[in-house]
């Protein structure tokens, strides 16, 4: 069955406008993300990932072309309350986007500005730290937390809107291992228990192997569009783009080319049984 | 010769307080002239508070150090020549810059440690040229309209301006993408021939410690539990129980040799398990 298209990205131009001229940051972009998709966009510094991120939930405007959300266009003023309750932006830097002095107010501040009752925002409060395993400090203060931790508190934050889409932007960027992790697992709950949809920007290429779908830009366009496997397997544009592959891919690659008979593979588990056949 | 003597540190934040927490445990280790040694460890394991007691930006509570002969248990060390002689990029640097063109924010370091003008400007010049940018073409730009794989070598042209003998570097990649990952562990590479002799970073990716560094102190809950060669940490230690992760290419070697294959465990990057298994395959058609 065919799955909903809950974005749609249709002939999408923007462009950064400062006093010394214009920036084109996006250029014809067009995109369909369904209902439950798990997409990871990849690309260098510059590439437009941010910006796309950004015009997904009406932070940003398109200069042409359309951008609908659940059928709602991202220009339409009367709706962007229901866009940003509908898609969560996670950035970067989690000092950027605490906005209270203690934990469980901080999480409870999207939740009060979409008007939702007190018993509901204390249930999500409580639901949203577990989520990201911080419960224990719901009456701290965020400020005093480690980078990792305060990046799982805007989590939190996010998901206590109940978000039908998650964008995280480089989210994990800060985070030790086990703070990626935790949080990369959390992700990947909640878009296999409750359905959300995520959409991921990473420069880790071994965030983007479980993806059931993966985006390159490049210079503000598409560059590529399909399964991990599809873009991995086609190492020139990878390497053109000056992305990595992942290392099994590498290695896997690097073996092809002096003389071993395996795939090209995307995991460890799938290299070391290549090798042992 | 041992350039930095750290002796039963301990550390504790908002001692006497609800909030008090120790940071550091009884840490002992010397680090030698030449060394270039990863710290590593999970968030909130004491890594930051450990960097920034070498070059005395946390008042050292308990224990002993010293940094190029400056002993900071002395009641008044002299830390404006410590800290000259330990150049310090922080995570995410590129935030730190200030001035109004790039030349003048990477002579801020050595003007400060009373370079004259003239030999601040050639040492500003030097590091910028050193850090791969182009001097001519970008000394009168700001440095907030830059790029930030840009931003990050300005920083880092920042701290090299001063000379320092040793340069400890907070998570240099955090944040880069591929490209800019590479650049920058291309550029502490080349300074650690040339312009540093030694070198301390810390890092969350084990990929990048196992390839680049010599030996590795792994830092755990506040206390130091590791302090070896990264081929014996990742081949000869369970690190997930300390929430690190197994680099992949050690990971695939591990697995190959429980299959029976009989790898070298000194193997650390991809070209090592070719050439290894390239070798393994031309004996077994023999």
């Amino acid at each position: 069955m065919e799955k909903e298209i809950i974005i749609k990205v249709e002939n999408v131009d923007f462009a950064y406008r400062t006093n010394e001229g214009k920036t084109d940051a996006l250029c014809d972009v067009s995109l369909d993300i369904k209902k439950g998709e798990f997409v990871v966009l990849l690309g260098h510094n510059g590439s437009g990932k941010s910006t796309l991120a950004k015009l997904l939930n009406g932070f940003l405007t398109p200069d042409s072309g359309k951008i609908t959300v659940l059928g709602m266009d991202t220009t339409d003023e009367s709706h962007i309350y229901d866009i940003r309750s509908k898609v969560g932006l996670v950035f970067q830097n989690p000092d950027n986007q605490l906005v209270a002095s203690i934990i469980e107010d901080d999480i409870a501040f999207g939740p009060e500005n979409l008007g939702v009752p007190r018993e509901e925002i204390i249930r999500r409060v409580a639901w949203a730290l577990d989520v990201v395993n911080m419960s224990s400090y719901r009456k701290h203060t965020p400020f005093k937390l480690s980078g990792g931790q305060k990046q799982r508190i805007a989590i939190a934050g996010i998901l206590a809107m109940l978000p039908e889409v998650l964008v995280l932007d480089e989210s994990t960027a800060m985070l030790d291992p086990k703070g990626r992790g935790e949080v990369l697992d959390t992700i990947k709950k909640l878009n296999k228990e409750k359905g959300v949809t995520v959409i991921l920007i990473t420069h880790y290429m071994d965030e983007a192997i479980d993806a059931d779908k993966v985006v390159v830009l490049d210079k503000g366009k598409i560059l590529t569009c399909g399964t991990p496997k599809e873009i991995f397997s086609d190492v020139e544009t990878i390497f053109s783009t000056q992305l990595e592959l992942p290392v099994a891919t590498k290695t896997s690659y690097d073996l092809r080319l002096a003389g071993f008979d395996i795939p090209l593979v995307l995991t460890d588990e799938e290299l070391v049984e290549a090798l042992c056949q | 010769m041992s350039i930095i003597e750290v002796k039963n540190l301990e550390f504790v934040y908002g001692k006497n307080t609800p909030y008090e927490k120790k940071a550091l445990d009884d840490i002992n280790f010397s680090i030698n002239e030449g060394e270039f040694v990863g710290i590593v460890g999970s968030t909130g394991s004491g890594k930051s508070t450990l960097v920034q007691h070498i070059n005395g930006l946390i008042k050292l509570q308990s224990g002993n150090i010293e940094v190029l002969d400056i002993n900071l248990s002395d009641k008044k060390p002299n830390l404006k020549l410590l800290r000259q002689g330990v150049g310090m990029l922080f995570q995410y640097p590129e935030y730190q810059l200030f001035a109004d063109t790039v030349l003048q924010d990477v002579m801020f370091g050595p003007t400060n440690f009373d370079m004259d003008k003239e030999e601040a400007k050639e040492s500003a010049i030097n590091a910028i040229k050193m850090v791969g940018l182009d001097y001519e073409a970008i000394k009168e730009r700001s440095p907030l309209e830059l790029s930030g794989g840009q931003k990050r070598r300005v920083a880092m042209a920042g701290v090299l301006a001063y000379k320092p003998q040793i340069l400890v570097l907070d998570e240099p990649t955090a944040g880069l993408d591929p490209k800019g990952k590479k650049e920058m562990l291309d550029l502490i590479t080349s300074l650690k021939g040339n312009m540093v002799k030694t070198i301390i970073m810390v890092s969350h990716n084990m990929d990048e410690i196992s390839k680049y560094t010599s030996r590795v102190i792994v830092l755990n809950n506040s206390k130091l539990i590791f302090d070896t060669t990264p081929a014996d940490l990742f081949y000869n230690n369970e690190l997930e129980e300390i929430d690190l992760l197994t680099p992949h290419i050690v990971r695939i070697v591990k697995q190959l040799n429980q299959k029976g294959f009989n790898l070298s465990r000194n193997i650390l990057t991809e070209q090592q398990l070719v050439n290894e298994l390239k070798k393994t395959k031309a004996g077994s058609n023999e």
